[in-house]
């Protein structure tokens, strides 16, 4: 688990910050896009989704990591969404890899190439020659 | 040595894929019926599909995943480019924190990649590039005797 990611849903995250300041609540809303104070404490309650697109300005103007409340948002407004991406994630890859990405998704055409092993095995010795193994 | 048979170029200013480009090679790509993908999907109607291809409508994120399924895609190729277009803020946040998802074909790009450079350390040149869009565009032509692919043919053939 990443260390930016919480177990915590979007209700709780925002309760724990947020539970002090009802007063600042609208103003909050108002600068996160949100429809007002209300919506935020339905969200704050749980009873209803924190919009995705409202996620990173919320999380900005009440000083949560952005990306711990967008992870939790996606997790509870797109659950299947989330689920497809849980294990996806590839981390922080090196300057190479990234390169050899770039010139994997260039060769699709709005879709993927399918590495089925005949297409395995030609990047393979793709590989092998262009280190100079052949 | 592989020769390629033909030019395999990349534009350097392709434009960029969107998600009703996609999803419409998906729909064409799936060999069923925009009926029968609406039907496993769950949506009531196919023409919501029809207007997602026209882009009158956006494709509902949570709708991606089970889009991609249907038509035999991969899900994470089609939620990310989705997010990314719908939601550039929210995709750069994640992203910046926990990497891109990755495709299984991608997955296993990057273990093949890995398995013969462990260390990571060897550089992707120009010629490696040139010798990689012809692998997987499937453009050079087979060396019988490229002892590498040879190899490779051996070891499948002994089921490995």
């Amino acid at each position: 688990m990443n260390p930016k990611i919480s177990d915590l849903d979007v209700a709780a995250l925002l309760l724990l910050r947020l539970g002090p300041l009802n007063g600042a609540l609208d103003d909050l809303a108002r600068i996160s896009g949100l429809a007002g104070g209300e919506q935020l404490r339905r969200i704050m309650r749980g009873e209803e989704p924190l919009p995705l697109k409202n996620s990173v300005a919320l999380a900005s103007a009440c000083g949560i990591p952005a990306v711990t409340l967008a992870y939790s948002a996606l997790a509870e407004a797109f659950p299947d969404a989330h689920a497809a991406l849980k294990e996806a994630w590839g981390g922080e890859l090196p300057m190479h890899e990234r390169r050899l990405l770039e010139i994997y998704r260039a060769c699709g055409v709005a879709s993927e190439i399918d590495l089925d092993l005949e297409a395995s095995d030609r990047v393979a010795v793709a590989l092998v020659h262009g280190f100079g193994g052949a | 040595m592989n020769t390629t048979k033909e030019a395999a170029s990349m534009s350097p200013h392709r434009p960029p894929i969107t998600v009703q480009a996609v999803v419409a090679k998906l729909l064409e790509d799936s060999g069923k019926t925009q009926r029968e993908i609406a039907i496993e999907m769950g949506f009531p109607k196919p023409n919501v599909l029809s207007m997602i291809k026209l882009g009158q409508t956006k494709l509902p994120l949570d709708k991606a995943a089970a889009l991609a399924i249907a038509c035999g895609g991969d899900p994470v190729f089609l939620i990310r480019l989705a997010l990314s277009e719908y939601h550039p803020n929210v995709w750069h946040t994640l992203v910046s924190a926990l990497g891109e998802p990755l495709t299984k074909n991608e997955r296993s790009l990057l273990e093949i990649h890995r398995t013969i450079d462990p260390d990571g350390d060897l550089e992707i040149d120009g010629k490696m590039e040139r010798e990689l869009v012809a692998a997987l565009q499937d453009t050079a032509e087979p060396d019988p005797a490229d002892p590498i692919a040879a190899a490779l043919r051996y070891l499948r053939s002994r089921g490995r």
